[in-house]
């Protein structure tokens, strides 16, 4: 019966971000005055599926705290309690601590977050005040287990003072087989459904039972006495018993319907329970009923009055020894050895004033799943955590297998043709259309399984709605948020890389960017600002632009901080898009006080090199008094690279397309000398449609051995560097092709000027230049800093 | 090295561990059988930009972009060159985090040796200013001395001594077993 759970785990915990997310963004969309039942539903189920899915997995300070979520959610969706502001804050608070749980799980570490208990706290004064004492009694907390006393089973509703002379009394005496358990039934399910056919009183017999020691978990030694008063048929009970019929020894009787008989299913707590039958009891919040004392001794003695769904005394016994507000982890092998070992133990467990409380989902789960906590926590600390995985849609599947079947036709038929003795005219064209088959598909093939890696934008777009909610609030500024283009596609590991820049960018334009209130009154501005983040595809490239209708940059501002901290020089003049550029230089900030959001002058020039390390870019247009338009462009895709390839020498580069402006030989007029370097290379720069291009010798700076040591014999690319031109000197251009980007740092180390490796068509290795880091190397990039 | 002394060796048990021996110069080496991974003929290498000179350059191993490194010229021998017997041994290297995939040239493969590790002499000390971890033993077969290296430090370590002093080390080395 054991099975590891913790394969799944993954799965759940991906699951359960995906909730918290859902919850999230249905929380800040709520209007208080209005809302929507549906996203309470919404949110209700996602708190409901984290819940039961952590106590499958035997997580239960998860599964205990979404519980307490779960019980209010569920009384605000059934009207009981209305929606407060505090509750929507409250709940965002505890999506942040589930959230803080499941990462701590995660990485297998204890989760003690100092959030937890005071936002539990809140959560029981929240669920125990305002309401009336039946909405505190559905509360089933270890800290109230007396509140869960007068809870009562939907089959207890109807009215029981009255009992209807129509119905039937059956007194069915069941004495489970040895191996019930074993065959995977339970006779808790029967019980449930026989409850459903009318009211059931179920008392365990008082036999003799085996001695603890002797005791065997796996086997059923219990035997019930059932009363069901009922108006179905007969056969239909015994449908109930068809699956054990032949293990069991089950027994059919008739009772006379008598006052005595009727007597048992009036009991005095039925009157409570009919109060309680108006309560709303939702599918699992249902709490089922356990005897209170002194009725769980005349329950044992004889068939006395009990109440009306009563699983068993001993069952709930169990419950109690676990002492927990919620037992989703526990085993049926374990209710079942205390159910057996109860009696023994039952003079002094009936002292224990003690009722509690359980769930009848716990009981679904107890069921299906028998690992216990612990199992699932040791198997879980063996798996890797950094394994990342994708969700993938059906649909992607079922293409690609598609692919891969007509590949293998295509497969066939090149082999039929190779197979063919002699090749003829015929062959050969059929051969050609094969090829070009074959080729065709391949791309298919690729292009399919790069979308697999592809996610819509509104994964990273989704935090933002709570980020701007919580800190506009903070800062006392009235914010809009608008998202669009959120299913705009790119690439699961561009997308990881660029969230941070992105909260990073629209803090800043929180912060500094929309004004006050009253400042904007007095500028003409609505009092609510805009924030606009947009993202759209444009050639090979995925645009992200981020829009505020704010203050726009403070060039002044600007210019003397950058002249204070020496980064500009006093008598140096500057364009406007120049010294919004200052904003990316490391140890820059404008900010007036720093605050816990942005000015500490870490940023924007981290916010940079993120962006460009993903080879893309960043540009920045700000209008004062109008707002500031970001505009981020990155690659789709780090995995494939469309590539220019380059000979230097004996040695074949590859150059990524995306930067090359254009390639040309320059004529000998066009270039001027600057004398020497440091290193002793010689500087020169070619001049190029009135402008001045530095020249950065390949072979020179990779120590090979070129064919045309001089500008004017080889190529000169000329290539993007940071939005400065610069020439590359090369050999001779080769083909163009799309490349696969391989990591050399895995099995090597970072080398300078160049970005990664990729294997060509002959098996060969050849390495991918980076166009940044070599203009570094030859140094010309640090001077054009400095002149900046 | 005769098999059933071989066998009796394995059978006692966890302290037993196989060793790939290769030749390089006049000298044996030895390294963690558990680490290598293939044992391949030399192929051409792209070359590395900058990089040091033992370092050949990149092949592709399917798909995997492998260094190679010529152990040769990292220990400061005299450079060969390579030929259709030349070998280059793949081993996997532990690393802290993750492990990489490197090959190395040397001259020749011998064979595979099983030590106890009560017969691995504790390398001799030379003093303070080299490191000389990359060297887990010696041990002698027959009347030979084999170096066992412990390739997880040799390659993975990013501070080791210079080629001259590795080279100083290894022709040290002889005394002891002289």
């Amino acid at each position: 019966m054991d099975i590891d759970l913790s394969q799944f785990s993954q799965v759940f915990f991906e699951e359960s971000l995906e909730g918290l997310s859902k919850m999230e963004s249905e929380l800040l969309a709520i209007d208080i005055d209005n809302f929507d039942q549906e996203s309470i539903n919404t949110i209700f189920r996602a708190a409901h599926s984290i819940k039961g899915g952590s106590a499958t997995f035997g997580f239960t300070e998860v599964a205990n705290f979404t519980h307490l979520l779960e019980t209010l959610l569920d009384e605000i969706r059934e009207h009981i309690r209305p929606m407060k502001p505090q509750h929507v804050e409250m709940l965002l608070a505890s999506v942040d601590v589930i959230r803080n749980m499941i990462d701590a799980l995660m990485k297998d570490q204890a989760c003690n977050d100092p959030a937890l208990a005071p936002l539990m706290k809140q959560f029981e004064q929240a669920l125990a005040l305002g309401s009336n004492n039946t909405v505190s009694a559905k509360i089933a907390t270890s800290t109230e287990p007396q509140s869960s006393e007068n809870t009562a089973a939907p089959d207890t509703t109807c009215s029981v003072t009255e009992l209807d002379p129509n119905l039937v009394l059956w007194q069915i005496d069941f004495s489970a087989g040895e191996d019930i358990l074993r065959c995977g039934n339970d006779p808790i399910y029967m019980f449930t459904e026989l409850a459903e056919l009318g009211q059931l009183k179920v008392t365990l017999k008082d036999i003799a039972y085996p001695d603890v020691d002797e005791y065997e978990a796996e086997i059923c030694y219990l035997q019930w006495q059932l009363l069901l008063l009922t108006d179905t048929a007969i056969s239909r009970i015994k449908e109930v018993f068809e699956w054990v019929e032949s293990e069991c020894d089950i027994q059919f009787n008739q009772l006379e319907r008598n006052a005595k008989n009727d007597a048992l299913f009036v009991s005095p707590f039925d009157a409570k329970a009919r109060e309680e039958a108006n309560k709303p009891v939702s599918e699992d919040t249902l709490v089922h009923k356990d005897a209170p004392t002194s009725h769980l001794t005349e329950s044992q003695s004889a068939p006395a009055p009990c109440d009306g769904f009563d699983m068993s005394s001993a069952l709930a016994e169990a419950f109690e020894q676990q002492n927990q507000p919620s037992h989703q982890a526990s085993t049926i092998e374990q209710i079942t050895s205390k159910t057996a070992d109860e009696p023994a133990e039952q003079s002094n467990k009936v002292e224990d004033n003690e009722t509690l409380a359980s769930n009848t989902s716990v009981l679904s789960t107890v069921n299906e799943q028998p690992n216990t906590a612990t199992v699932t926590r040791t198997h879980s600390r063996s798996t890797d955590t950094n394994q990342s995985s994708i969700r993938v849609n059906i649909e992607k599947v079922d293409q690609l297998i598609n692919m891969v079947g007509e590949l293998v036709i295509t497969q066939a038929m090149l082999g039929q043709i190779g197979q063919q003795e002699t090749i003829n005219q015929e062959t050969l064209i059929s051969l050609r259309l094969g090829l070009e088959q074959l080729a065709s598909h391949t791309r298919e093939l690729q292009e399919n399984v790069m979308q697999i890696r592809m996610m819509p934008i509104s994964f990273a777009f989704n935090r933002f709605p709570r980020l701007v909610h919580d800190i506009s609030l903070q800062l006392g500024k009235k914010v809009d948020l608008v998202l669009s283009g959120e299913e705009t596609e790119l690439d699961k590991t561009v997308m990881e890389k660029i969230v941070d820049p992105l909260v990073h960018l629209v803090r800043n334009s929180l912060d500094h960017g929309i004004e006050l209130p009253e400042k904007r009154r007095a500028q003409g501005k609505p009092e609510t600002g805009t924030i606009t983040l947009n993202a759209f595809h444009r050639g090979g490239n995925i645009i992200i632009e981020i829009i505020d209708d704010g203050g726009g940059l403070n060039t002044d501002k600007i210019l003397s901080i950058a002249r204070k901290k020496g980064l500009v020089a006093d008598n140096e003049h500057l364009s406007t898009e120049e010294i919004h550029q200052l904003i990316f230089k490391p140890g820059f900030s404008t900010a007036d006080n720093v605050s816990g959001l942005s000015g500490r002058g870490v940023g924007m020039d981290v916010v940079k090199r993120n962006i460009t390390e993903l080879n893309g870019d960043i540009n920045l247009v700000s209008t004062p008094d109008k707002g500031s338009h970001m505009t981020i462009r990155l690659p789709l895709t780090l995995a494939i690279l469309d590539g220019q390839l380059v000979r230097v020498g004996d040695h074949v580069y590859v150059v990524p397309l995306m930067s090359i402006h254009e390639s040309l030989q320059v004529a000998k007029r066009q270039i001027n000398d600057l004398g020497k370097d440091q290193q002793g290379h010689r500087q020169e720069v070619i001049h190029l449609r009135e402008e001045f291009i530095p020249i950065v010798k390949v072979f020179e700076q990779f120590n090979h051995q070129a064919d045309a040591p001089d500008i004017e014999k080889g190529i000169v690319m000329i290539v993007d560097c940071n939005n400065k031109k610069v020439g590359l000197l090369v050999d001779e251009l080769l083909s163009q092709q799309q490349v696969v980007i391989k990591n050399l740092e895995v099995n090597y180390t970072k080398t300078p000027g160049i970005s990664g490796a990729t294997i060509l068509g002959n098996g060969e290795v050849a390495l991918i230049i980076d166009v940044i880091s070599l203009t570094h190397l030859s140094g010309i990039g640090h001077h054009k800093e400095h002149a900046a | 090295m005769d098999v059933s002394h071989q066998q009796s060796q394995a059978t006692q048990g966890d302290v037993n561990q196989q060793y790939l021996t290769f030749i390089m110069g006049p000298e044996e080496y030895g390294v963690e059988i558990l680490s290598v991974q293939e044992i391949r003929g030399w192929q051409k290498t792209t070359a590395i930009p900058n990089a040091p000179e033992y370092v050949k350059g990149v092949i592709n191993l399917r798909g995997n972009v492998v260094p190679i490194i010529d152990l040769r010229q990292r220990f400061g021998l005299t450079e060969l060159s390579y030929g259709p017997t030349t070998v280059v041994i793949v081993v996997k290297v532990k690393l802290e985090k993750n492990s990489k995939i490197i090959g190395i040239v040397v001259d020749a493969v011998s064979d595979v040796i099983i030590v106890d590790d009560k017969n691995l002499r504790p390398t001799p000390d030379f003093g303070l200013d080299t490191d000389v971890r990359f060297i887990k033993g010696l041990t002698s077969l027959s009347d030979k001395m084999v170096i066992i290296l412990d390739v997880h430090k040799l390659l993975g370590n990013e501070v080791l001594p210079s080629a001259q002093q590795l080279s100083n080390i290894i022709e040290q080395l002889e005394i002891p077993s002289a």
